[in-house]
């Protein structure tokens, strides 16, 4: 059973880390967004149970998508991963509904071990 | 040998100071260059706190080291900014001049199979060879900036010196010329004034005389004879001649006059005459000379004198002073448009005279204050004065080693203020010494 | 030097992500280390030519300056740009002892570049596998440095402001790579690509 994941993030360098440290049994179907509108698009469309952000981008950008997002129901896990990694960041991050926060570059080990704690592994 | 052992040798060789401090600050090792001159070998250090070893430089020491093991990088301090860091005597101690050892400081972590910074080790090079070149080339370019302004400062000196020195030259040369000129002027002139006056009084007899025949010849009953008589003065237009002749006389005489007025002054400038020197009161100098000058003065100005109490006599050339304030005074009047007023102030200032004549007339122009002592110069029509005066006056202050100044300022007044230096025989002979060898050796 | 010495979009795209990521890391480290909170641009990428370089040293305030070399696989200069203002506080905020003298903020200076360099440089050294050595840094003044001969055309540049929260202290860190450099770095960049 395949699991829809999105991957946002403007740097296709980025995008390409995420991919590839994802763990194979995951078996992702995966879609790829450059900002948060593309991110809030696929999540309204079924295509993001597993939601993984960057906070900086243009257009929209990762903490204006979680603000959306608390507005209504959904039942996308959100991780957030961001090369600005202050606390002040972290905890506004977590406040706003996301459930992880990983620094970039991204630990495979790392991302295994978010998984398998918040059930999607 | 295995690395182990060379990489040892390496240390223990090496001229500069390594010692390694683990994440709470106390000693894992340090070489040589530590022990030797702490006399504490490594051994003995093992495991305490750098901190407390180096007490002056603990603060800098723990922020340079705690940024090393947050940010795993290596952090520098350089001799220039921080001389010292470990109190090390320095490594010249018989020739050096330096008490200190001038040092580099960098600071490496140094990073186990983990990435994580294990320990971090201090390095320190003796820089004190370079920091005493440093310092001594300092040295020397600012005592070369030092060399350097007094050097523009004495090439000032030696301009205006050679300007004085210039100026003086051409007065003296002029000096020369006028006295010369006068010289040779002074007989002609002083015979035609001279035959001016016989003249004058021979053409009053000859006019009395020619009156007399005109009268006796008016007597005879003779008409052809006073027909003659009055042809011949018709003719000879002789009634304006005779009225012509006693002012044709007397300009005559004026102009020569004037002629002999200006070889004298022309003689005063260039005269050296070195026995009038006395010890004189030279407000009574003042107030003679504006006795003689009271009729011209009175119509001119209001004269006021302040004359500071107890005045020392001066060692001077009365007849020669008395000249230089005849001069200042007459200018002083003539600047003068209509009723003014003309100060005379004398005060004792240090070791000298001081002598301030101001007047409320139309002042002198700045382009010509550079220029009015100069021999000749001067803003009065032709005819009027000899331009001579003021540097007459130049002259005879200079002779008593005095300074003569000038301030101005248009349509408020000027101010020529004398300071005459209370001098001694001695001290006059002497400067005249010391100004022919400082000519001869020019 | 006739390679090409452009780089593709996607590289910049590349170069710009490791650069984010060593900001985010050098704001982090930073933080740790300096109670004021600094705040890092994102790096500014350009090819530069010597005219343009010279830009960089006419300020229109007082600014400090300090160059610090680095070699290994990539090789070049950063250029460290410091406001005159400002520094007064993180001198104080750095425990330096006060009253801070004037050798005190040139050791400020040289500190704040040394860390700033450091920072951004070690990003590049673990995202790309690339060895770098920092030297020391040094204090310059351009307006007294002899004009070099510069005998490069092209300079890849990245350029981070850095600002404190409220103070006027306005800081540029600028490395720069010579144009052999770039060619090994568009090496790099394809390898993370690929």
């Amino acid at each position: 059973m395949s699991i829809p994941v999105t991957i946002t993030d403007d740097s296709m360098l980025s995008r390409k880390n995420i991919r590839k440290a994802l763990p194979p049994e995951l078996n992702a179907e995966i879609t790829e967004a450059c900002n948060g509108q593309e991110a809030l698009a696929a999540v309204y469309s079924g295509k993001a149970e597993l939601l993984f952000l960057d906070l900086q981008m243009p257009i929209m950008d990762g903490f204006e998508v979680l603000a959306e997002l608390q507005k209504r129901e959904h039942n996308t896990v959100v991780i957030v991963i961001s090369a600005d990694i202050q606390p002040k960041a972290v905890e506004r991050v977590l406040a706003l509904g996301a459930l992880r926060f990983l620094q970039k570059p991204l630990n495979q080990q790392q991302l295994h071990q978010v998984l398998l704690e918040v059930g999607l592994l | 040998m295995n690395q182990h052992h060379l990489f040892e040798h390496v240390v223990t060789q090496l001229s500069i100071g390594a010692c390694i401090v683990d994440p709470d600050l106390n000693i894992v090792f340090w070489n040589h260059f530590f022990a030797d001159r702490l006399q504490l070998q490594s051994t003995e250090v093992q495991g305490k706190s750098i901190l407390e070893l180096f007490p002056e430089q603990a603060g800098f020491l723990k922020r340079k080291l705690q940024s090393v093991f947050v940010l795993k990088n290596a952090s520098y301090s350089y001799w220039e900014q921080r001389p010292v860091v470990f109190q090390f005597k320095s490594s010249r101690p018989i020739t050096g001049e330096e008490c200190q050892m001038f040092q580099n400081v960098e600071i490496y972590p140094i990073v186990d199979e983990e990435q994580q910074v294990s320990c971090a080790c201090i390095t320190v090079h003796d820089m004190t060879v370079t920091a005493s070149y440093h310092q001594e080339l300092t040295r020397l370019t600012q005592k070369l900036e030092e060399e350097k302004a007094q050097q523009q400062q004495l090439i000032r000196r030696l301009e205006e010196a050679q300007n004085q020195l210039l100026q003086s030259e051409k007065m003296a040369a002029i000096g020369q010329l006028a006295a010369g000129v006068a010289h040779e002027i002074n007989n002609p002139v002083g015979f035609i004034f001279s035959n001016l006056q016989t003249l004058q009084e021979y053409l009053q007899k000859m006019g009395k005389y020619i009156d007399l025949l005109g009268k006796i010849i008016d007597k005879v009953p003779q008409n052809t004879l006073h027909a003659m008589k009055a042809d011949y003065v018709q003719r000879n237009q002789l009634e304006m001649v005779l009225a012509d002749c006693p002012e044709l006389v007397a300009e005559s005489l004026e102009g020569a006059d004037r002629v002999m007025a200006i070889v004298k002054s022309l003689k005063e400038f260039s005269h050296v005459d070195s026995t009038d020197w006395q010890e004189a009161d030279i407000t009574q100098g003042i107030e003679s000379t504006l006795r003689i000058l009271s009729n011209e003065l009175k119509y001119k100005a209001e004269v006021v004198r302040h004359y500071a109490p107890n005045l020392p006599h001066l060692y001077c050339q009365p007849m020669q002073l008395n000249q230089v304030f005849m001069n200042l005074l007459v200018n002083a009047a003539q600047a003068i448009e209509t009723f003014g007023k003309i100060e005379v102030k004398v005060q004792e200032v240090e070791n000298a005279l001081e002598v301030k004549i101001q007047d409320s007339g139309s002042g002198i122009a700045p382009e010509h204050l550079k220029r009015i002592f100069e021999p000749f110069f001067t803003t009065k029509p032709v005819g009027q004065g000899t331009g001579l005066g003021l540097s007459l006056s130049y002259s005879i202050i200079h002779r008593h080693q005095g300074q003569i100044k000038v301030t101005s300022e248009l349509g408020k007044g000027t101010c020529f203020t004398l300071i005459l230096p209370l001098l001694t025989a001695e001290m006059l002979t002497d400067a005249e010494n010391s100004a022919k060898t400082d000519v001869s050796s020019v | 030097m006739n390679a090409d010495v452009t780089i593709s979009e996607l590289q910049r795209d590349a170069l710009q992500e490791v650069m984010n990521i060593s900001m985010g890391q050098a704001a982090n480290a930073l933080a740790q280390l300096i109670d004021i909170r600094v705040i890092l641009s994102i790096p500014k990428i350009t090819m530069t030519t010597p005219e343009g370089l010279h830009t960089l040293y006419c300020p229109e305030s007082p600014h400090y300056f300090a160059r610090q070399s680095f070699m290994g696989d990539l090789r070049g200069e950063v250029i460290s740009i410091i406001s005159h203002d400002g520094c007064a506080q993180l001198g104080e905020s750095m425990e330096y002892d006060q009253p801070m003298t004037a050798n005190s903020y040139d050791e400020l200076v040289l500190e704040l570049t040394n860390i700033l360099a450091g920072a951004c440089l070690k990003g590049m050294v673990e995202q790309m596998s690339t060895r770098l050595h920092l030297a020391a840094p040094a204090l310059f003044n351009p307006q007294f440095q002899p004009k070099p001969d510069y005998n490069w055309q092209h300079s890849l540049t990245l350029e981070i402001c850095f600002s404190i929260e409220n103070a006027s202290f306005n800081s540029r860190v600028v490395i720069c790579l010579d144009e052999e450099s770039i060619l090994v770095l568009k090496t790099r960049l394809d390898t993370l690509l690929n």
